[in-house]
Formats: structure tokens, sequence, C-alpha cells
């Protein structure tokens, strides 16, 4: 029955061709979506809407994507939404894995759930989608 | 210590044990006495003549010094190149000294030298590691290159991709808006990959530096002027500071003149994303004798630690798809560090920036003679 629930899912992206992309795909496959080009006007949405899930890319104009990340994890009514990092950098990336590797001693928040590389491919991302709602919504707000 | 005692001292540790090597020399130039130094490196010495010994000649020297000190009586220093008994190249510092009788003729010279052909391999290799460095530092912006350029093509493969997604699902929903949306961004990445290949070739390939001897301060005016106007209609205004006691040095002048360029509207866009009214750059030039400094500062948005990292990455750009490129930084890195140079910057997020070019002047290029260009890539 909670699979029948339509979950929201953010996308902040400063690129307006990723989030159509992402956004149809996501939207094909029965979720809802919303979106911000940047991280400044991503927090309100992302306060007000409260998503299930959060797909987020790194590098965005004035405040990148890493410095977003940081913030929603150390605020308490954000840090349980799971992040999906959309990024061109790889994982391994030494530049965004580094980074993300400092930011859990630095600053006290715990690694990003996910991350996914760019291109995506549309089946792998569906799957990380899928099993990141799954993953979270176990105790959360699963009962609408 | 008898008179006795005080000479043979003289001679056993002063003669014979001081770093240095010394070599008494007649009017002839043959030498007549020595000490232990000197024989251990040029080796048997009675009865040959100085040039004989220190450089392996079977005549004297075109220009001796010492048959300057005989003739004048003066003390003097000269670097000089000889060759030791294992036949090795030997750079040393000889000192000349009239060596006078009683009655103040000078029959004798003393020379001492001392040895200082590390100091020249030290030289030499500081030279050489230079160089290295340079080529080095060369290397490296290749590298960062090779980095950006797959984080610019991914961004575009994936805009691609996400066109053909939208355009094929439109098709089979038979949706005309999905297809106008998908058609659209097909067209508009296709375009962004043509630039990008056009723009990485122009800058894979650089451009042959031509130097010459060009004035910092006026570059600066030119470049600031090439901006102010339009600058001002953003109300920005753009501020000229040429330093005082600017000289002019070799520079390849189309390369600094597209650093400055790049500077400076990096650092216009850098005001007009910022939230304040109105914003102020300032283009400054400094020499204190050694360096030679340009630098750029503005009161913009400023960069937080993720971006100041990438930014001389290529391709690598906050700006609005289609607005920036990403390699106007790159660029300018690339243009300094093949003028020996290096970039500086200090940066606070929501206060501004400062890009310094710092050049030491002492590593800029030669001019390039003639119409030969040096071939420099
Ligand atoms: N003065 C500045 N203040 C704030 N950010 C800056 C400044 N200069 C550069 N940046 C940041 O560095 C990035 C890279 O700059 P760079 O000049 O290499 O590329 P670009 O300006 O985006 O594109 P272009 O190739 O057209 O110059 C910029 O997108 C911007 O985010
Ligand atoms: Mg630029």
């Amino acid at each position: 029955m909670a699979e029948e629930r339509s979950y929201l899912i953010m996308l902040v992206d400063d690129e307006p061709d990723i989030i159509t992309y992402l956004a149809m795909i996501l939207e094909d496959a029965g979720y809802s979506t919303v979106f911000a080009s940047d991280t400044e006007s991503a927090l309100p949405v992302l306060r007000k809407s409260k998503p299930d899930l959060l797909c987020l890319d790194i590098m965005m104009p004035r405040r990148s994507g890493i410095s977003m990340y940081t913030e929603i994890k150390k605020d308490p009514e954000l840090k349980d939404i799971p992040v999906l990092i959309v990024s061109a950098f790889s994982r391994l990336d030494d530049f965004v894995g580094e980074r993300f590797k400092r930011i859990v001693p630095e600053q006290g928040v715990p690694q990003p759930e996910a991350f996914i590389e760019k291109p995506i491919r549309v089946e792998t991302f569906l799957e990380m989608v899928k099993s990141l709602l799954s993953g979270s919504n176990a105790g959360g707000k699963a009962g609408t | 210590m008898t008179p006795g005692s005080i000479q043979e001292w003289i001679h056993e540790k002063l003669f014979h044990q001081v770093p240095v090597d010394i070599a008494v020399i007649d009017r002839k130039y043959r030498i007549v006495e020595a000490n232990r130094n000197f024989r251990q490196r040029y080796g048997e010495w009675r009865g040959k003549h100085c040039y004989e010994v220190y450089k392996a000649r079977d005549s004297r020297c075109a220009r001796c010094v010492a048959a300057k000190t005989f003739e004048d009586g003066g003390v003097r220093v000269n670097e000089e190149q000889g060759i030791d008994k294992q036949g090795s190249k030997t750079h040393y510092m000889v000192h000349l000294a009239p060596l006078r009788d009683d009655s103040g003729g000078i029959r004798f010279v003393i020379e001492m030298s001392t040895d200082v052909t590390r100091v020249h391999e030290l030289q030499e290799q500081l030279r050489v590691t230079e160089v290295e460095k340079i080529e080095a530092e060369r290397l490296a912006a290749v590298g960062q290159t090779v980095a950006g350029l797959a984080h610019g093509v991914k961004n575009i493969l994936m805009g691609l991709e996400g066109g053909m997604y939208v355009l094929k699902s439109g098709i089979s929903r038979q949706d005309g808006n999905r297809i106008a949306r998908g058609w659209e961004m097909l067209e508009g990445n296709m375009e962004r990959i043509s630039k990008f290949v056009r723009e990485f070739l122009d800058f894979a390939r650089g451009s042959e530096p031509s130097v010459s001897m060009a004035d910092p301060n006026e570059l600066v005016r030119q470049v600031v002027d090439l901006y102010k106007e339009a600058a001002a209609k953003d109300n920005v205004e753009i501020v000229a500071r040429p330093g005082s006691n600017v000289q002019p040095v070799p520079m390849d002048v189309d390369g600094i003149h597209t650093c400055l360029a790049n500077l400076v509207s990096n650092a216009v866009d850098a005001c007009m994303v910022s939230n304040k009214k109105t914003g102020k750059v300032v283009v400054k030039t400094t020499d204190d004798g050694d360096q030679l400094v340009f630098e750029v500062t503005d009161d913009g948005v400023g960069m937080d630690y993720d971006v100041k990292k990438k930014i001389f990455t290529s391709f690598f750009s906050t700006k609005a798809v289609g607005k920036g490129t990403g390699l106007g930084l790159l660029v300018t890195k690339r243009i300094t560090m093949s003028h020996g140079g290096r970039v500086e910057i200090l940066s606070e997020q929501g206060k501004g920036s400062t890009f310094r070019l710092i050049f030491p002047k002492k590593r800029l290029p030669k001019v390039t003679g003639g119409q030969e260009g040096d071939g420099n890539t």
C-alpha cells in the first residue's frame, strides 16, 4: 500500500536540461518532483516540501552542493532526508571523494547515502532511488 | 715557542694546512713553492710553469693576471677555470698578491686559490631545477586539463542523453511538448559540445608566444579601458592603480593581456551576481625590484572552498550554461606559468576576491629575436 503513495523527490542542479531529464525519468516512474536550480533557493523549498529524497549536484553557482549538504545534515529537521549526489565527478574522484571524507570528521556529518556519476544510466538511477526510498522510509513518514 | 718553531708552525700549519691551494711563481711563471693542498689537487709542480700545472697548457694564458700583478704590484681576485691532476675541470677563485724583496721589487707573486667547483655545480643544479620546475608546473596544468575536460564532457553527455530520452519518450507517447523539449535539449547540447571542442582545440594549440619589452602599466590601462564602459552600465566601477616604479619587462604582450582580461571579466561577473547594488574592481601593479605583481581585486560574491579548489580546472564554471566556458583561469595560469610566474588567490565568500599574478623578474622569458619563434608550446 505504501508503494502506491507518490514519493516526493527534490532535484537540485544548475542545468535546466538535467533537471528536465531527471524529472521526466522520475515522473515516468511514478514519482513526484520539485526542483531548484541553485543552493540558495533550494533550502526554503526543501524545508517547505520535506521531500523523501534529495538528488544534489556538486558544482553550482555561488555555493557548492557540498556546503548545502553539510547544512542539511546539521539541521535536525532535514538530516533524515536521504541524499543522492549526482555529479560529473566520480565517487572516487579525489576532489569530491576527499572532500566528503573530510566533512565527516570536520563537520560531524555523515557521508551521503549514495553517489551517482553523470551521465547516469536510467536503470541504475531508478534502482538507487528505489532502494534509498525503501531504506529510509521504513520508520519515517510512510504511513500515508 | 722559539722563533724557529714559530716559523715552522707558520710553514707547517698555515702554509700547508689552510684549506686553500697556494703557489708562488716567479717572473718566468715557474712555480717555486706550493703547499700540500695545491699538490694534492694539481699534482707535481716542481720545475713546471703555472699554466702547465693549473690549466694543462703549454703556453701562457692570453689574459694572465699574474703578469699584471708583476707589473703594478696590485692585489687581484679572479675567477678561473683549471684542470686538476685527474683531468677534471675545476673552478677556482684566485687571490694574487705580490711578494716584494727588500728593495721593493716584485720577484714573486703568490696565488691563493679556493676551489668553487661545488658552488658552480650547485648553481647549475639550481638553474636546472628552476627549468624542471617550470616544466613540472606545465605538466600539472595539462593533467588538470584532462580531468576538467572529462568533467565538462560528462555534463554535456548527460544533456545529450537527456535530450534523447525526452525526445524518444515524446515520440512513443505522441506528446508534442516532449518532442519539442527533447529536440531543444539535443540542439542546445550539440552546440555546447562543438563550442567546447573548438575552444579546447584553441586552448590545446596555444599560441606562439612572442616576447617583447612592454610596460605593465600600459597593459593595465588598455584592459581597464576595454571593460570600463560596459561594466559601468552594470554599476561596476573599474579602477586602474598603476604602480609608480613599475619598469618595462619582457613579456608576451598578447598573453598577459589575455590574463588580465580574464581576471577583470571574472571580477566584473563576480560583482554582478553579488547582492550589493554596486561593485568595484581595482587593477593594480607593483614592482619591488625582484617581483612584478598584477593584482585584480573585486568586492563581488567571493568563492567557497569547493569552488576555489576547482577554478583552475578546464571547463569548470559556475556561470550560466553558455555564459562561462571555464577556461579563463586555466589559460591565465598557463600563460602566467610560461612567464615563470604564479597565480595567487585570496577570496572570501560574500566579500570578494583578489587574484594576483606574481612574476619573479629573474624568471621572465627572453625577448624573442627576429621572426624565428622559439616554438614553445
Ligand atoms: N573574481 C571572482 N570571484 C568569484 N568567483 C570567481 C572569480 N573568478 C573566477 N571565479 C570562479 O571561477 C570559475 C572559473 O573561472 P574561469 O574564468 O576559469 O571560467 P568562467 O569565467 O566561468 O568561464 P570563461 O571560460 O568564459 O572565462 C568561475 O565560473 C567562477 O565560479
Ligand atoms: Mg572567466
